[in-house]
């Protein structure tokens, strides 16, 4: 890496966090009258009144738009979180636990990737109940076996480093290794890990709202407003859909540049270069 | 009291035997050499005898009991490269201490300074690094050393000041040591017997 290229990869990261610092600032200062329908001001095209427009019903589309990434935010940290903490125990499970633990963990790592995703998830939150809880519930289960594996191959990797065995010789346990050896070794994965799980979550909660499953339709999600501004498009109004989209694919780009300049940053061979 | 090794065997395919019939035993307080060539097998023998691996035949017995897969290994081995035998995100003292803490007096016998214990490993030397995986392997508990190479990549003086601080130790506590290395001059000098390990080889 240049110097210059250095800088751009610290920008990106810069902006990605600004951006989501504003989504998370504006999502609570912004108060709920905009979500209240209002039919003197409908179908607004954007101005200075409403940036973002209005819908068919008089709501503010820009808080809508930011009340619904608040949702995806929560719904993506929980399902990042819950995620991540799937992964790591089935992963140092597989990793330490012999072969035959590797092998079951590993067949339910491969049949959950086999597993059509949406659908899965369309039947964990149907299970769950519907509602907030079915989406939350089904997005944060569905997302570990990628992570799980990575997770199982660092652990493969150093646990027979020499200072892990010589660690079990002096009469350490397995759970003073994990936490004290190995825990801080795959440290840096994991964070990236967690960082890089956010955009799938996050789409997955707007695709899921989107196909109706989930949240009601007075409920901000940018699933749900996606689905409902679809119907108004024909009629030449644009400003619902375009905002909230581009808004969505932001943020999950957002996300998406803060694992990678990470990464980037995190690897030696790619830090000072 | 001893450290036994009946009929040993080791090897990493089936029916291509690294050494076999290997035999030795260790009183304590006594030294052994083992030599041999290149890729005759040393460092497997010193990994089975530490527990580190399993012996595919045979059988060590420590102190009259058969070794022990868990809790803390009385025959505690050192290694050849001791920058593998640190882990790189602990400080020294983190590293040094994490079986036991060792006294003063132990540090000032292999020249451990102060100032190297708030350091990383990638800081030190290997000569350096080499003094802490030995006062690591000194725990009180140890009743057998195993040195496998441990100062082939030194130089003369700082092998002399190393050898001599482990010598003394060894005598003190009445520990058995097994020396194993190229160097038939460290091991006439300082070993009672050795063994030929290429005696046992099958290739």
């Amino acid at each position: 890496m240049k110097i210059d290229a250095r800088k751009k990869v610290i920008a990106s990261l810069v902006f990605s966090v600004l951006f989501i610092g504003l989504i998370i600032v504006l999502s609570f200062t912004i108060g709920e009258k905009g979500l209240e329908t209002d039919h003197t001001m409908k179908n607004h095209s954007p101005s200075l009144l409403a940036l973002f427009g209005t819908d068919s019903l008089g709501r503010d589309m820009l808080t809508r738009t930011v009340k619904g990434l608040k949702f995806s935010l929560y719904v993506g940290i929980v399902g990042s979180t819950l995620g991540v903490l799937i992964a790591l125990f089935l992963g140092i499970l597989a990793a330490v636990g012999g072969v035959y633990v590797d092998r079951v963990v590993m067949w339910f790592v491969d049949m959950f990737i086999g597993m059509p995703h949406l659908v899965f998830m369309i039947l964990v939150s149907f299970a769950v109940g519907r509602g907030a809880m079915g989406v939350i519930v089904a997005t944060a289960v569905t997302h570990w076996p990628a992570l799980a594996r990575v997770v199982r191959n660092e652990v493969m990797a150093i646990k027979k480093a020499e200072y892990i065995l010589i660690s079990k010789n002096t009469g350490k346990s397995r759970w003073f290794i994990v936490r004290k050896h190995i825990l801080p070794a795959i440290f840096p994965q994991i964070f990236i890990g967690f960082v890089l799980l956010f955009p799938h979550v996050i789409l997955h909660e707007a695709s899921m709202t989107f196909l109706g499953f989930g949240l009601s339709a007075q409920q901000p999600s940018i699933g749900i407003i996606l689905s409902e501004a679809t119907k108004h498009i024909s009629l030449g109004n644009w400003w619902p859909v375009v905002f909230p989209g581009l808004a969505l694919i932001i943020l999950v780009k957002c996300f998406d540049n803060i694992g990678s300049s990470l990464r980037i940053l995190n690897n030696p061979q790619t830090r000072y270069l | 009291m001893s450290l036994k090794v009946n009929n040993l065997g080791f090897c990493y395919r089936p029916e291509s035997w690294v050494f076999r019939n290997v035999s030795i035993e260790v009183p304590k307080g006594g030294r052994i050499g083992i030599y041999g060539n290149s890729g005759c097998g040393k460092t497997t023998l010193a990994k089975i005898l530490a527990s580190f691996i399993s012996p595919k035949e045979g059988e060590v017995v420590v102190d009259g009991e058969n070794q022990k897969r868990e809790g803390f290994q009385p025959v505690q081995l050192i290694f050849q490269h001791p920058e593998k035998t640190m882990n790189p995100l602990w400080r020294m003292k983190d590293s040094l201490c994490e079986s036991y803490v060792p006294e003063k007096s132990l540090l000032d016998a292999f020249g451990i300074r102060d100032e190297w214990m708030e350091r990383y490993p990638i800081e030190l030397s290997g000569g350096e690094l080499q003094r802490f995986s030995i006062v690591r392997a000194l725990h009180p508990e140890t009743k057998y050393i195993i040195a496998d190479e441990m100062t082939t990549m030194l130089d003369a003086i700082t092998q002399a000041s190393i050898w001599k601080g482990l010598l003394e130790i060894v005598k003190e506590r009445n520990l058995g040591l097994i020396v194993i290395s190229h160097e038939m001059a460290i091991i006439d000098k300082i070993c009672d017997s050795c063994l030929n390990l290429e005696d046992y080889c099958h290739a």
